[in-house]
Order: structure tokens, then C-alpha cells, then sequence
């Protein structure tokens, strides 16, 4: 239920922003002002996010005492990420 | 100072906080209000700069995306099969959704079950966070994609903008919706099965 919550609150996000961008659109706003301010506003958000990311992370783990499964732990989520790109690189991207 | 590196310097300094502060559920509410922020800016540029046929397209490349990261990350988890036995295949089809890995395998495998699926889960996000600015240059942007998996439609969702621009939006998003259906099944199937 939290999860289908967390969605709802993405989308409802996206499509407030998204009707925001259709508007400034259909008026004839000159957007590119604005392009620079929102693109540092980005960064600043998503260094923020990574900020609390680290620290909700570091703090979570310091109950964990199997240092061995955590390693391999680590190495399967790279791993993981990497054979999906690859994946995508060997099949469905020739495909294409 | 470049993008890339501001990031992997911010996950320092958050890692170095959290061994002094402890992140309560306001870290949790104020990550959530942040990608809120970051959503609806992102949501402003694609509506300014999206067409009816880029979002046609777009669900196709979602969905062939998820089909790689779900194969991708099974792959990763039989590799890791002899060292974590069948808590690897489960947790690889987490797909980075850390939050849900973590809580249903404690729930389902114990507590060794819930580290393993937070931490593999959580790293693949971490690396997609530091490595999908570098990695551009090597893989194409439905490669990046299909790596981020779950958070291709949160977290990982501005540095795939970042690097593929708006027209890479919808597959993000729609890998990062159908994610939130399909990785419940897979789990209980892997656990299960095995």
C-alpha cells in the first residue's frame, strides 16, 4: 500500500509537471530562459537525493554483521545491472 | 568540478553523515518530497518537448527493457547461485527495488534474506547512480535503461534525462511502473520454485 502510495505521488508529480510544460507550449512562453535555472535546480535536486540516499544507507547497514554476504550482495547488484545492459546490447538492441 | 563527480562526492558525504546521524522516517518523507520536486521538473520539459508518437514508441523500448533487466538480473543471480544459493536469484529479480527486496525476503527467508536483498538491490542503484554518466559512452540509452531497472522511473530517472534526453522519458518510466507489478510475481516464483 505505501509503495502504490509512493507511485501515485511519481505520476501525480510527472502529470502536474507535464501539464505545466503543455501550458508554457500551447501559451508561446519563451522557454529557454528559464532552461538554465531549471537545469541547476535538477542538479541541485539530485545531489540532495544522493545526499540522503548515502546517509539512509550507511546508517541502515550498521546492524549488519555478515560482511562476507554483503560483498557478494554488492558484486550481484553490479552484476546484475551490468548483464542487463548487456543483454540489451547482444539481443534486443541488434534487433532494432 | 563535473556532474558525475559532484554525485559520487554527495554519496560520500551522505554515507559519512549516516555513521554519525541516524535517518529517521523524515529521511524517508524528505527523499520522497525530492523526487516529488525532481518528477515534476522533469514532467515540465517533457511536456514542453514530448509528441504523441515519442510516447507510442516509448511503451514498446519499456517494455523490452524490463524483458532484458528481468533476464539480465536472472542471469547475474544463477552466476551467484553456488555462493548465495537461491536468496541470489530472488534478490536479482529485486530489480533495485530495495525497499519491497528488503522487507519481503526478511519476511520470507529471515534476516540474512532481508540484508542480502537490501544491499544487492541498493548497490545496483548506487552504481547506476554513479556510473550511468560514464557508462553512456559505452552502452546505448535502452541499455542504460534496462541496468537501472526499478528506479529507471525515480531515483535513476534524471540521469538517464540527463544523459538520453526526453525522448528515453517514457521507457523509463513505463519499466519503472510495470517493475512495481512484475517484481512481487518473480520473487514469490523464485523463492518458490527453487
Amino acid at each position: 500500500m505505501e509503495s502504490l502510495n509512493f507511485i501515485l505521488l511519481i505520476l501525480i508529480s510527472l502529470s502536474i509537471g507535464f501539464s505545466v510544460g503543455i501550458l508554457i507550449k500551447r501559451r508561446g512562453i519563451e522557454a529557454e530562459k528559464l532552461k538554465k535555472p531549471a537545469m541547476r535546480m535538477l542538479e541541485a535536486t539530485v545531489l540532495l537525493l544522493v545526499f540522503f540516499v548515502g546517509l539512509q544507507s550507511s546508517s541502515g547497514l550498521e546492524r549488519s554483521e555478515a560482511v562476507l554476504s554483503i560483498f557478494l550482495s554488492i558484486l550481484l547488484g553490479i552484476s546484475s545491472a551490468l548483464v542487463s545492459a548487456i543483454f540489451w546490447e547482444l539481443t534486443l538492441n541488434r534487433r532494432r | 568540478m563535473n556532474f558525475q563527480s559532484k554525485v559520487i562526492l554527495s554519496f560520500i558525504f551522505g554515507t559519512i553523515a549516516g555513521r554519525y546521524v541516524k535517518a529517521s522516517n523524515e529521511v524517508d518523507l524528505l527523499i520522497q518530497m525530492l523526487l516529488a520536486l525532481l518528477l515534476f521538473l522533469i514532467g515540465v520539459d517533457s511536456g514542453y518537448s514530448i509528441s504523441y508518437k515519442d510516447v507510442v514508441s516509448g511503451l514498446k523500448t519499456g517494455l523490452l527493457s524490463l524483458m532484458s533487466a528481468v533476464a539480465g538480473s536472472f542471469a547475474a543471480g544463477v552466476l551467484f547461485f553456488p555462493m548465495l544459493g537461491k536468496l541470489s536469484i530472488a534478490s536479482a529479480l529485486g530489480l533495485g527495488w530495495y525497499t519491497f527486496s528488503s522487507s519481503f525476503l526478511a519476511s520470507q527467508m529471515g534476516s540474512m534474506g532481508g540484508v542480502i536483498g537490501f544491499v544487492t538491490n541498493l548497490s545496483r542503484e548506487i552504481f547506476g547512480m554513479i556510473t550511468i554518466p560514464s557508462l553512456s559512452r559505452k552502452f546505448s540509452c535502452g541499455a542504460l535503461v534496462s541496468m537501472a531497472g526499478s528506479p529507471s522511473s525515480d531515483t535513476l530517472l534524471p540521469f538517464i534525462y540527463k544523459q538520453c534526453g526526453s525522448s528515453f522519458l517514457v521507457p523509463s518510466i513505463a519499466q519503472g511502473v510495470l517493475t512495481t507489478f512484475v517484481v512481487p510475481l518473480l520473487q514469490t516464483a523464485a523463492i518458490s520454485a527453487l
